[in-house]
């Protein structure tokens, strides 16, 4: 190497040294540091000590522990801001380290992954104790919560949560709405039923609902259409809205219709349901509407007119001529 | 033709050697951050420097400071340990852009490497040249293991590789400095516990 490089590199090399000393925290400072050490940012001494680092001992020499949470290192009380609570755990860490969580310059903040807070630094008492340094939401599903957070949070992260029904009382718990109101369904199916969700649902899922009507009051159980939509044939067009006269409310069919629960306008107006059942034959043509002065309610036959033969039997018309039901357009019940 | 062998023969190795130290390097970093273990890569440095600090036990054996091993082991121990090295030494990096001296001395490395490799081809086409002597050894009744020395010492002291380490050293020289500026920074505030 020639006389001159190596005076060249000599020279580049002394500069580089110098830059180094005069300009440190750019030469060789990880970042800069936090905004609130601005003032301090060329003075690598003020945290670091020669060949050990950053010590806690210079850190608490601004930083007194007891105050920390709680007043500035100029010794102005803090105040709440941006919805932070000034926490005052610091006093009782089970250990005295800073580095272990704090990183001052930019540089070594990506590395905190490893060495972020953690709850386990807290001693026994002060994590029991959330609400020293957390906030209580002010939310509706925070309202009658205790404050004993880890009964649905972990010290991870607070979603998700794994709330306990069992821990609410009894009178807490059938307040389901105070809750859950966010996520009650606006269908018709839920809009007419109780505020009580524990009627059709369980407290671990929604789904599978577990629907029982004998555990509706009895007022709601006779409501039928304020959740089953009535069907619109003719059948049902006179029928009341007591599905429970035909229906069992386990299933839709079979049916087991009454003519003992109509009442006596309706049970007269028989073709309202037997219209399409009605023969066209001859004998029935001229009878009146009101099959019952013939028939009994639970049978069609045999009829009540023994003197008529049952239909499809070879018989003889009545020999007063007046038709099969004559004039007799009376009730027989 | 001859343009196409020294494409073949020099110019791709070239880029696909060093082509490959940034992919690794990049790859390696990007796994990383994927598992949550970029701390792992900040002490990749030590390591690294370390493996780099290995490799110029050619460089005193070749400065005949030394007398133990082969050169040409010793020369391929410097080749593949520079390369690791660096490698660990990049990940160690990671572009993190802070501290100017380390950054100083990250780029000289690169240089380093890029110059080690151009040597490295300008050896290979040495040896090419040389060809011709290991016969003319042969010939002098000189055994394979004492012809293969030979050689060997002829390619490394041929005019074209004085040429080169005019170049090599000094790139080394300020490395070396650069990285002892940081190390010693290192240890001078950094909490070692």
């Amino acid at each position: 190497m020639s006389r001159l490089v190596k005076n060249i590199l000599w020279l580049n090399m002394a500069v580089i040294a110098v830059l180094t000393f005069v300009y440190a925290d750019l030469m060789i400072s990880p970042g800069h540091v936090i905004a609130g050490h601005k003032d301090i940012q060329g003075d690598c001494f003020a945290c670091h000590t020669l060949f050990v680092g950053a010590t806690d001992s210079k850190c608490v020499k601004c930083h007194k522990v007891k105050d920390i949470g709680i007043r500035t290192t100029r010794g102005a009380v803090m105040l709440k801001d941006m919805g932070k609570v000034p926490v005052a755990f610091h006093q009782k860490l089970s250990e005295q380290e800073c580095v272990a969580c704090h990183s001052d310059h930019a540089g070594i903040a990506i590395y905190r992954a490893r060495f972020k807070f953690s709850h386990a630094l807290l001693d026994g008492e002060t994590r029991k104790d959330c609400v020293a340094c957390h906030a209580k939401p002010q939310d509706k599903i925070h309202e009658k919560a205790s404050i004993k957070c880890s009964q649905c949070h972990t010290d991870e992260k607070w979603k998700p949560a794994t709330f306990k029904h069992e821990l609410l009382s009894a009178a807490d718990l059938a307040q389901c709405t105070s809750c859950h109101q966010a996520s009650a369904p606006k269908d018709k199916l839920h809009e007419t039923s109780s505020k009580k969700c524990g009627l059709c649902h369980l407290t671990d899922t929604w789904k599978p609902v577990d629907f029982k009507h004998e555990k509706l009051p009895k007022a709601e159980l006779e409501q039928c259409a304020s959740c089953h939509k009535k069907p619109t044939d003719k059948l049902h067009k006179s029928a009341s809205e007591k599905c429970g006269q035909c229906h069992v409310t386990e299933k839709w069919k079979p049916a087991t219709f009454k003519h003992e629960a109509l009442s006596r306008a309706e049970l007269r107006q028989c073709v309202n349901c037997h219209a399409n059942k009605a023969p066209s034959d001859e004998r029935h043509r001229a009878a009146s509407k009101r099959c019952g002065n013939c028939h009994y309610t639970d049978r069609w036959e045999p009829t009540k007119r023994r003197d008529v033969a049952p239909l499809g039997a070879r018989s003889t018309a009545p020999a007063n001529g007046g038709g099969w039901f004559g004039g007799n357009d009376g009730d027989d019940d | 033709m001859e343009m196409k062998s020294l494409l073949r023969q020099e110019v791709l190795p070239f880029i696909l050697q060093f082509t490959l130290l940034v992919a690794v390097a990049i790859a390696s970093d990007r796994l990383l951050h994927a598992f949550d273990l970029v701390w792992v890569g900040r002490y990749l440095g030590i390591p690294g420097t370390l493996m780099v600090v290995m490799s110029f036990l050619y460089s005193l054996r070749k400065r005949k400071m030394i007398s133990i091993g082969s050169p040409k082991g010793l020369l391929w121990l410097h080749e593949t340990l520079t390369w690791a090295g660096s490698l660990l030494v990049l990940v160690h990096v990671g572009v993190h852009f802070n501290a100017v001296l380390a950054w100083l001395a990250m780029i000289f490395m690169v240089l380093n490497v890029l110059s080690g490799m151009v040597g490295q081809r300008l050896l290979h086409r040495s040896r090419l040249h040389l060809k011709e002597r290991e016969e003319r050894y042969r010939s002098h009744g000189l055994n394979k293991e004492e012809v293969e020395r030979e050689v060997f010492w002829d390619s490394v002291t041929y005019d074209l590789m004085a040429k080169w380490r005019v170049v090599h050293f000094p790139i080394s020289f300020v490395f070396g400095v650069l990285a002892l500026g940081h190390i010693l920074s290192i240890f001078m505030f950094w909490g070692w516990k």
